[in-house]
């Protein structure tokens, strides 16, 4: 088999096996890494493309390794814990996804990386500060020198990455291992860090492990494609080949229910069956839905700043306006800080506001008495973005969606129990789950349980705030099928609340767009993605990765320009 | 799978049973020796010996089977002495405990729901109670009002409260950011609903792990004040107190002084493995 590798190989892994305990979560994985290769491992969570990589790095505590990790000719599975820590950092250097938790919050930038330099090389302190500040300018961080006196805090997420990108890259590493570098930051500033990740990789002849559950972010980086399912790699191809034309049912699956810009918004998005049977079964297009004149929510001048303490106050959303139609979706899309989910929150009332109204039905939320708000909260409900979080673990599937009817005294047990049976099917669970709790469930199930919750009052009313933000590609297209679905047969009215702009374009009749507390533009659907008018709006569309290779990298080149002229204004 | 959801049927309110059973064979130890303490201790007038006041000539004799700890200055028989020490003891741990947890526990609650200018108050309140020096606090109450068991009991029990307030606020606090609280909220729940339903099923084990906690402490202060002569004065006798007139006469015997201390520091030691195991128990499942 060794034989068959080219010579300029760095990263060799062969019959990779991870167990904990009965579980095996990483199953006989074979890959291999040449100089300045860019691969790719995808996959929804638990499909252990993570657990590889910390298993490169020996860092997989508990886990009994098996099969063989040549790098440059030695085993990292033979080496000790001391001796890998000169490979930590050294030949093999990692990037998380969680840039603050990663870095130490009572140091400064500067000696982060100016320790992680002396770690691995034989340089003087004072030699070290100024390759420090030369690697973060080649990071791409603005006034290198004044943010090595820093901390962690006085940086943004994708300056934050930026620096973690910077401390990996210090030991001069063969392989660079990227475990979700992106996931946690703005689409804006996604284009960037790959964009840099692709630039290391060319300069410094680093061989890059991108590991991503986004398809579009892989196509437009990786030369290779590992698809990883159940701990084992299902497929493993060049990306144009595995884009262009999948072999396995999985990867099929997952290219097929990614929601972009492309899919047509007049029907449901394939799930895995409709993806598997193509052809068979026509995919019926979604009736469309009836829209009254009726208008059931009017926000009005909103404006609502929080104040930090010690004088400092954050404007959260300032003079926000906007109406919603009854039975219609309308979308608020925004990246994180944009004040969207303090909109969510005021408009249910679950946070007070400085000035201006919120009118549902003709009344003014903020100025009910306590009672009547209650008695009005039958009739608007909200899906959280947590699925874990939204659910008391304490409670019973059952006990979690009763609870509103016992809240507000609605029918005898028997029939409150029915109308949770009623529920459970209407959310494609079933009554089975009615005595389960929700650590037993996965995040998909979680989440229709949280719909169920806020169905069971037949509101007429639903924000619904990044509600399909934290699930698998897979798991997202059945969820929003399922709204979707809902919204027609019960004629309910959304308020959907993303940052994902493809998400809001399937399923939004009208789309405002938030920037640091303000509505930068509002539009009918087809006019906001056909002609956006703002700059921010552009720049937002310019920066959804799409997950095809050719149009990926193009994109991605644009993307990064305007992000970064973006990002220079704001550094000013 | 299976299991776990005919488990869950079976027996839908868990907490304090699934903390144990998920916690091991140390737990077990702490609660079978706890056991032990208690119910010898309740039972002293049936398994004393002898009167615990009764004095005799045979003064200061060493451990025998007729005198299982041996006898003090007086010729009192120091196993019966132990024991109904012991009970006074277990009341006054009992008491100032469920004063302590009492008050603490509404405290804490109405600071973290109120929050404002209550929890600013409350809080700063808890702050001003904790820098009294507890013995200073003991010493004005106990001299002003006298050192009854009930008395006692109060009086610990009020100088821990505002520990146990802080940690109860907190706690609380951490669940009223969880999603699923909002989402009560969201759908018109009374604050009775959210208090009693929602949130306290999910504090109910950092409730426990405090309540062992302070069980602990209170022993600890009870001895303390004993051992400067403000506990339960003589005849009656606390652990505390035979402590304190055992080290007196360490000389004369060993034993007076030995096994009195010995219940003491093994009741705090279990009470604290109890509070350990609970609390990683909680840790390890509280979030998902």
């Amino acid at each position: 088999m060794t034989s068959t590798l080219p010579a300029d190989t760095v990263l060799d892994i062969r019959n990779l096996t991870v167990r904990y305990g009965q579980t095996t979560p990483v199953d006989d994985v074979s890959f291999s890494l040449r100089r300045g290769e860019r691969i790719g491992l995808v996959g929804e969570s638990g499909s252990g493309k993570s657990l590889t990589a910390l298993s490169i790095m020996r860092l997989a505590e508990g886990a009994k390794l098996r099969g063989e990790i040549d790098l440059g000719g030695v085993n990292l599975l033979s080496l000790s814990q001391k001796q890998m820590t000169r490979i930590r950092g050294g030949k093999v250097a990692m990037v998380y996804q969680d840039p603050m938790s990663s870095l130490n919050p009572v140091m400064t930038i500067g000696r982060q990386l100016t320790e992680a330099i002396r770690l691995h090389s034989t340089a003087t302190k004072a030699s070290a500060y100024l390759q420090a500040i030369e690697l973060l300018d080649e990071v791409g961080v603005p006034f290198p020198e004044e943010r090595m006196k820093q901390y962690a805090h006085e940086f943004s997420g994708g300056m934050r990455q930026r620096v973690m990108i910077a401390m990996a890259m210090s030991g001069k590493p063969d392989v660079l291992i990227a475990d979700e570098p992106t996931t946690a930051l703005d689409v804006t500033t996604q284009a960037l860090i790959i964009d840099l990740l692709d630039r290391l990789a060319n300069d410094y002849g680093t061989a890059v492990v991108l590991i991503t559950h986004d398809l579009g972010v892989a196509a437009g980086f990786c030369e290779t494609i590992h698809v990883m399912r159940h701990g084992k790699i299902v497929e493993s191809a060049a990306a144009t080949e595995l884009y262009e034309n999948p072999q396995s049912d999985y990867s099929k699956i997952l290219l097929k229910s990614v929601v972009d810009l492309t899919i047509d918004v007049t029907k449901p998005i394939p799930t895995g069956d409709d993806v598997l049977s193509v052809g068979e079964r026509p995919v019926e297009s979604v009736p469309s839905r009836q829209m009254s004149d009726e208008v059931l929510l009017k926000v009005e001048g909103l404006n609502k700043t929080f104040h930090l303490g010690s004088g400092r106050k954050i404007t959260a959303i300032k003079d926000v306006s906007f109406q919603v139609r009854r039975g219609e979706t309308f979308g608020l899309v925004g990246e994180s800080g944009s004040g969207k989910s303090t909109v969510a929150r005021a408009v249910l009332a679950l946070t007070g506001v400085d000035s201006g109204t919120v009118n549902f039905r003709g009344k003014d939320v903020h100025s009910l008495k306590s009672s009547e708000l209650r008695s009005l909260r039958r009739s608007m409900q909200m899906v959280f973005q947590d699925p874990f979080s939204s659910l008391n673990r304490r409670q019973t599937v059952a006990q979690i969606i009763e609870a509103p009817l016992i809240t507000h005294g609605i029918g005898t047990r028997a029939e409150r129990r029915a109308k949770v049976a009623e529920m459970l099917t209407l959310v494609g669970l079933g009554e089975e789950f009615a005595d389960r709790y929700p650590r037993t469930m996965s995040g998909g199930q979680c989440q229709r349980v949280s719909i169920a919750r806020s169905l069971i009052l037949d509101p007429d009313f639903m924000v619904l705030d990044e509600s399909v933000s934290a699930l698998d590609v897979s798991i997202q297209a059945q969820v929003l099928n399922l709204l979707r679905e809902l919204q027609q047969r019960l004629g309910l009215t959304f308020l959907f609340i993303s940052h994902d702009l493809a998400v809001i374009r399937y399923m939004a009749d009208n789309i405002a767009v938030m920037r640091q507390g303000a509505i930068v533009e509002m539009a009918p659907r087809d006019e906001l993605y056909s002609n956006p008018q703002h700059e921010y709006t552009r720049s937002l569309m310019a920066a959804i990765p799409v997950a095809d290779p050719t149009i990926e990298r193009a994109r991605r080149k644009a993307a990064a320009q305007l992000a970064a002229a973006y990002e220079s204004v704001e550094a000013l | 799978m299976a299991s776990s959801t005919v488990l869950a049927v079976a027996n839908p309110r868990r907490t304090f049973l699934d903390s144990v059973r998920n916690t091991g064979w140390q737990t077990w130890v702490a609660i079978g020796v706890l056991a032990i303490i208690v119910i010898v201790s309740v039972a002293a007038p049936i398994l004393a010996p002898f009167d615990p006041t009764l004095q005799s000539k045979d003064r200061f004799a060493t451990p025998s089977l007729v005198h299982l700890f041996g006898t003090d200055e007086l010729g009192r028989d120091l196993f019966s002495r132990v024991l109904f020490g012991g009970q006074l003891t277990m009341f006054i741990t009992a008491g100032a405990t469920a004063v302590a947890m009492f008050i603490g526990v509404i405290w804490g609650m109405i600071a973290a729901f109120a929050r404002g200018l209550a929890d600013e108050v409350l809080m700063r309140l808890a702050d001003t109670v904790m820098a009294i020096p507890q013995m200073l606090f003991a010493l004005v109450f106990i001299s002003a009002f006298g050192a009854t068991p009930e008395r006692l009991a109060l009086i610990i029990g009020v100088l821990l409260t505002p520990t146990t307030a802080r940690l109860i606020r907190s706690t609380v606090l951490a669940e009223i950011q969880e999603d699923y609280y909002t989402a009560a909220v969201a759908y018109g729940a009374s604050p009775r609903r959210l208090l009693l339903t929602e949130i306290l099923p999910n504090v109910r084990v950092p409730i426990l792990v405090q309540t062992a906690i302070n069980a602990a402490n209170v022993l600890l202060l009870e001895a303390s004040m004993s051992f400067v002569g403000l506990g339960i004065q003589p005849p009656d006798a606390t652990w505390g107190t035979l402590v304190q007139q055992g080290y007196q006469k360490m000389y004369q015997s060993f034993s007076y002084l030995l096994f009195p201390a010995l219940l003491i520091f093994i009741t705090i030691w279990m009470l604290n493995l109890l509070a350990d195991q609970l609390g990683d128990s909680s840790s390890s499942k509280g979030r998902s």
